[in-house]
């Protein structure tokens, strides 16, 4: 074949490559935009993803064994389902006689509080007389009042969305195990030829490097949690289990996620006037955590997986705050890396390797 | 005019049911899978990519990079390899023939040679993190593709050590003639 007709025949296969690549990315752009548009429906999605990603490893390990893959589902199902059960009860046991405790002295600390804004902004006044005539202390009241009515007016929705959640992240789980691979295969099928085999490379390693940094962080955050609640025991500062799951929550956010977790815990001791001594020794059992983590547990479990700069991981998590709140943050990471990954096969394509005799 | 065969919806709500049939088949008889059980053989054809090509499209061009190997399960397949000046066909392939396995052991993935169809050519595609998922899941099966593409490796490498040790002694033959002569 003479090489004129050859490249007539790349050209036709090229402009039939790229309609069809603009259907899929439009379907995917749209797909996206009612995802965005929706956070009922996307919050259970995302939530189901993360899910499947953790419970693959394990769904893997006993199909190994011999196990059918729906069986293998079933069984992690009933056993993840008994573990939370038993879990569940003991901790909201102790959770809610903790809440309960807090609730109760919860006026206390608010009249604290006030107290000690109350001198500290005569104090600044004393220092600084451009702050006269400012009232810092009702500002704050007023706002700390606002948050609180908003909290509360907003707490049936935010309970109704975790009951709708509770039923449906387990159901929409059990499929992304059982029919991923399938979904996986429908989805490559609208992938034209030209870019099937570069797009394929890319997702098979976006999809491993997000899976491995979600099981690394939730173990990081598990022993963060651990570390911070036997140290929260041990000085025997009140709430030690309530604080210790939110330092470990807390801590998936990057930077900001130890200091968010560490403040509740701190300004309970700070403004009990029962536990004001112990206001060092828990900055000493949140500080211990952090340098654990950033030391060890960080370095070993996380940083090879992620290997971006730390400018990197900062400027992410400030973007992703920016943008998607609490969310945001908490996605930065996973979608950097994958952004990464992106980068870095294109340059690998375009710089290193391309075909020959074109 | 023929319908085309390749768009979208096509792609979606083509007949399953006969295609698995046909790509079960095709990969029984290759010599990578021929090892495997007929579960085992359903079981691969869910990790498997089918794809169609039209006459002239290229599967994948030389130094590019791949991350697997194809079957092909209808069609035809013409492998060449680029020269400075030139293109040199190696060899054609038909159905149940496969390619491109080199891609599933070679960490750099670069591909020696380009895949051109020469008809419409109908391939299902095996790649690396199939291969890895094969051998998570169930190992024993995925040691028995391992097994069989090291063999189908080794009958390579013997058949070039053969090849190699022939042309030297051609060369040598012909350097004692010119010698002789001279």
């Amino acid at each position: 074949m003479s090489a004129s007709s050859e490249k007539t025949a790349q050209d036709r296969h090229l402009r039939r490559d790229l309609i069809k690549l603009s259907w899929v990315l439009g379907a995917l752009a749209a797909a996206g935009a009612v995802f965005v548009a929706n956070p009922t429906l996307s919050t259970p999605t995302l939530l189901s993803i993360v899910f499947t990603m953790i419970l693959s490893p394990w769904v893997t390990s006993l199909e190994r064994r011999g196990i059918p893959r729906a069986a293998s589902i079933a069984l992690i199902f009933a056993a993840v389902g008994a573990f939370l059960a038993v879990l569940g009860v003991w901790g909201a046991q102790t959770i809610s006689a903790e809440w309960g405790s807090f609730r109760e002295k919860a006026p206390l600390y608010f009249e604290e509080s006030v107290k000690r804004v109350q001198s500290l902004e005569a104090e600044w006044k004393a220092r600084l007389p451009l702050l006269e005539g400012q009232d810092l202390t009702s500002k704050l009241v007023a706002w700390g009042q606002g948050f609180g009515q908003g909290f509360l007016r907003a707490a049936p929705a935010v309970v109704g969305d975790l009951l709708a959640w509770m039923f449906l992240v387990p159901i929409l789980t059990f499929f992304m195990l059982n029919d991923g691979l399938n979904l996986k295969k429908r989805l490559f099928s609208l992938v034209p030829n030209r870019f099937f085999e570069p797009t394929f490379m890319m997702t098979s390693k976006i999809l491993s490097s997000v899976s491995d940094y979600i099981r690394a962080k939730l173990v990081e955050a598990f022993l963060v949690g651990l570390m911070t609640t036997a140290g929260l025991l041990l000085v025997g500062a009140p709430y030690a289990l309530l604080f210790g799951v939110l330092a470990g929550v807390t801590n998936i956010i990057p930077y900001l996620g130890p200091i968010l977790g560490a403040v509740p815990a701190l300004a309970v001791v700070w403004f009990d006037p029962t536990k004001g001594h112990l206001l060092w020794q828990v900055l000493a059992v949140y500080g211990g955590a952090n340098i654990m983590d950033t030391v060890f547990i960080f370095p070993v479990l996380v940083a090879k997986l992620v290997n971006l700069h730390p400018l990197v991981l900062i400027a992410a998590v400030i973007v992703g705050g920016q943008y998607g709140g609490l969310v945001g943050m908490l996605i930065s990471i996973p979608i950097a890396s994958a952004v990464k990954v992106v980068l870095s096969e294109l340059h690998a394509t375009l710089y290193h390797y391309g075909p020959r005799g074109n | 005019m023929a319908a085309h065969p390749h768009y979208l919806w096509r792609d979606l709500f083509r007949r399953r049911k006969s295609n698995e049939d046909t790509i079960i088949e095709a990969l029984g008889e290759n010599i990578l899978f021929c090892t495997l059980s007929a579960r085992e053989l359903r079981y691969l054809t869910s990790l498997v990519y089918e794809r169609v090509y039209q006459v002239d499209e290229p599967i994948f061009r030389e130094g590019e990079r791949g991350s697997g190997m194809y079957v092909i399960v209808a069609g035809r397949v013409a492998i060449k390899t680029h020269h400075p000046n030139s293109e040199v066909l190696v060899t054609t392939l038909g159905k149940g023939s496969f390619f491109g396995e080199l891609s599933l052991v070679e960490p750099e993935n670069v591909r020696t040679a380009t895949a051109v169809a020469t008809e419409r050519t109908v391939v299902v595609g095996f790649f690396k993190p199939d291969l890895m998922e094969v051998l998570e899941r169930k190992p024993q099966m995925g040691v028995r593709i391992l097994f069989q593409l090291a063999s189908v490796l080794g009958r390579r490498l013997l058949e070039t050590t053969r090849k190699i040790t022939e042309m030297k002694e051609e060369r040598r033959v012909g350097q004692l003639r010119e010698n002789s002569a001279g």
